[in-house]
């Protein structure tokens, strides 16, 4: 399946002209963005009007992301995503993440962060006791982007756009890299975290692409390998006992990959792993062959093309409502580039 | 024929290990490869982690009392050794003891709550639950301790085919089943949760024998931790995480009561093993995932149903 492009090319070039505009007349520093290719494209995919971006400019403007667990190395990818681009486009950036996973305590966060003072606010709306606090911001004219998970009527709230990894298409991705890593032919497990919408329909986008595309191989039906490290080794462990056919495994969870790595060394068999996430862990067992790929959910670029939709929303562009950026497959070839990033994040 | 019934009714040990055969025997008919080495070796890895939790949790149960923060305490002790070998550059001998000091250390601050201060157990090991697990999140600042010492490769070292973290699982059963069954210390354990009036009569210091309990089933989740920790190589916060109910499960199902003064070691480790075949039986056997918590439901129940009526029968 080929990859949809998000991005009209008029857009694009007048995008990048404006990007080019700012770098010229001193709005950022010259640091490059680490963001590949596809999600600079995406992220310009938001700056229309390339005329009145020119003109304007964000310096020392207040934005801040607000979310959880400040400790959570993923957490922190995204914060040095926001850090980043609101760095290069001169704004003030503060990244204001709790402790915990507590929304009450991202809700306290979020109105300190309105109380202080905001020009823009960057969301981690994973809950929907947040969604008040996204109107409260809007009807005081303050922007809004929520990345990383969809808000329901968004725009009934005000909400300038939605930045989030499309699970649909990134299962269908992993079910091409797969298939032809495995020559069109074998049985494939599928394992999830737990039963939720987002891991569902990755799952289930993983089976449709694969019938369609590599009808002779056979995906078995999803499994729950859950969260616990020996309980999921052992779920896995088994489905690969229970057909000796199995080839190839793939996991809509992050911890899958180190689950069926082990899961296949202490079986003996010969496994094509494809999970998610580029976590340390899991990039040194892509590095080291016990793993094949991880889908690299795209939450670097998501955070710093937040930070451009508050850029164009402040300059009076229109955005788009939801923008659904690449999650690129992660090998051997192009594992460098994502060690990269996490030396960035300092994770 | 009339005997060996009346055997396996008055025998927990023996009931289950019927029940064990039939589970075996079914998973293997609808599955053959439900008795391939591959299945009995992996399962045996898996119970040895959970097993070892499984042997304080029995003391503990026997001596009337039970802990909820089991999983906790493994994940901490994984957290903890992993941090101090690594970001703290200790030994990993020194840095495994004093990860499990830390078990041994929460397993006595748990037991003089509810022993000396007279806290419900229910409360002080729920309350240590959510404290040892939010410990190692902290310490690890949320995320795996990684990479680890290359010498840590010797705590998962295989001997004959087997991991370590299954030898020493062996080795800690046998002493342990002995223990309880031969030792002093294990007939002041089934005297204080039998009876605890009476066991104080009897001139048995039932604090002392609850909160020994208490540390020791810290000890053993901690190094269960540590043993997991080694396996996959990361000292990860996630390690343990529902194994309290699992636990508990497994040993009631192995016929340990919860009022206490009854079960042995023996049989609360069946239940582990016959809870983990049933839980591999059910993904070999192809029963959609959402319905195999369902079935290990039902059969934990059964189980328990079936025990009752042995015991009504017996009595």
């Amino acid at each position: 399946m080929a990859p949809t492009s998000f991005i009209p090319r008029a857009r694009l070039a007048a995008g990048l002209c404006a990007l080019t505009a700012l770098f010229a007349v001193g709005c950022g520093d010259s640091k490059e963005s680490s963001a590949d290719t596809s999600a600079q494209a995406s992220a310009t995919s938001t700056t229309a009007g390339a005329a009145g971006t020119k003109e304007c400019t964000v310096e020392g403007k207040k934005i801040q992301y607000v979310g959880p667990l400040k400790s959570n190395p993923v957490l922190q990818v995204m914060a040095a995503g926001f850090s980043e681009k609101a760095d290069e486009l001169g704004f003030d950036g503060e990244v204001m993440l709790t402790e915990d996973a507590d929304p009450q305590r991202v809700l306290a966060l979020g109105k300190q962060a309105l109380a202080q003072g905001s020009d823009g606010m960057v969301l981690q709306a994973f809950d929907p006791s947040l969604y008040p606090l996204i109107k409260e911001a809007t009807d005081q004219g303050i922007p809004v982007v929520v990345t990383h998970s969809p808000v329901p009527d968004g725009d009934k709230l005000g909400l300038s756009q939605t930045i989030r990894p499309d699970p649909e298409r990134y299962g269908a991705e992993a079910a091409a890299a797969i298939g032809e890593q495995i020559g069109g032919r074998g049985v494939v497990a599928v394992t999830q975290g737990s039963l939720n919408p987002t891991e569902n329909l990755a799952a289930e986008s993983f089976k449709s692409a694969m019938a369609e595309q590599f009808p002779d191989v056979k995906v078995l039906e999803s499994q729950i390998e859950g969260f616990e490290p020996a309980a999921a080794i052992a779920r896995a462990s088994s489905i690969l006992q229970s057909d000796k056919d199995v080839v190839a495994a793939f996991s809509t969870t992050g911890g899958g990959v180190k689950t069926w790595s082990s899961a296949a060394d202490e079986s003996g068999r010969d496994v094509v792993i494809v999970g998610m996430d580029y976590t340390r862990p899991n990039l040194d067992l892509v590095r080291s062959g016990r793993a094949f790929a991880v889908v690299a959910q795209p939450i670097f670029d998501e955070h710093a093309l937040a930070v451009e939709a508050l850029r164009d929303v402040i300059c009076g562009e229109q955005v788009e409502a939801e923008v659904l950026p690449e999650s690129p497959i992660v090998t051997r070839d192009n594992v460098d580039d994502y060690y990269a990033i996490l030396e960035k994040a300092g994770t | 024929m009339l005997a060996l019934r009346g055997r396996v009714l008055r025998s927990p040990e023996l009931s289950l290990i019927v029940a064990l055969l039939v589970a075996i025997v079914i998973f293997t008919l609808v599955s053959p490869a439900f008795a391939s080495g591959a299945t009995v070796e992996s399962t045996i890895r898996t119970i040895a982690f959970i097993g070892l939790v499984a042997i304080g949790q029995t003391m503990l149960l026997i001596a009337g009392e039970f802990d909820l923060s089991v999983g906790s305490v493994a994940s901490l002790g994984a957290v903890v050794a992993a941090v101090l070998m690594t970001r703290s550059d200790l030994p990993i001998a020194l840095a495994v003891v004093l990860a499990l000091c830390v078990g041994l250390g929460v397993g006595l601050v748990n037991g003089l709550l509810t022993v000396k201060v007279g806290l419900p157990a229910l409360i002080v090991t729920l309350g240590m639950l959510f404290a040892a697990r939010g410990g190692a999140y902290v310490i690890s600042d949320g995320r795996e301790v990684y990479p680890l010492p290359d010498g840590v490769r010797t705590l998962a070292s295989s001997i004959l085919g087997l991991p370590l973290s299954v030898w020493v699982f062996a080795a800690l059963a046998l002493v342990a089943d002995a223990v309880v069954r031969r030792s002093g210390f294990g007939r002041r354990l089934y005297a204080t949760g039998g009876n605890a009036e009476a066991a104080t009569l009897a001139g048995i210091r039932t604090d002392r024998v609850k909160i020994a309990a208490f540390v020791i089933t810290g000890g053993f989740a901690a190094l269960a931790g540590v043993l997991l920790m080694a396996r996959l190589r990361s000292g990860d916060p996630q390690i343990g995480i529902e194994w309290e109910l699992s636990v508990i499960a497994a040993v009631v199902v192995g016929g340990v009561s919860l009022r206490g003064g009854i079960g042995s070691v023996a049989g609360a480790l069946l239940g582990v093993l016959f809870l983990q075949v049933v839980s591999t039986g059910l993904v070999i056997a192809g029963v959609e995932s959402a319905l195999q918590p369902v079935a290990v439901g039902v059969v934990m129940i059964a189980a328990l149903a079936l025990d009752q009526l042995r015991r009504t029968r017996t009595a």
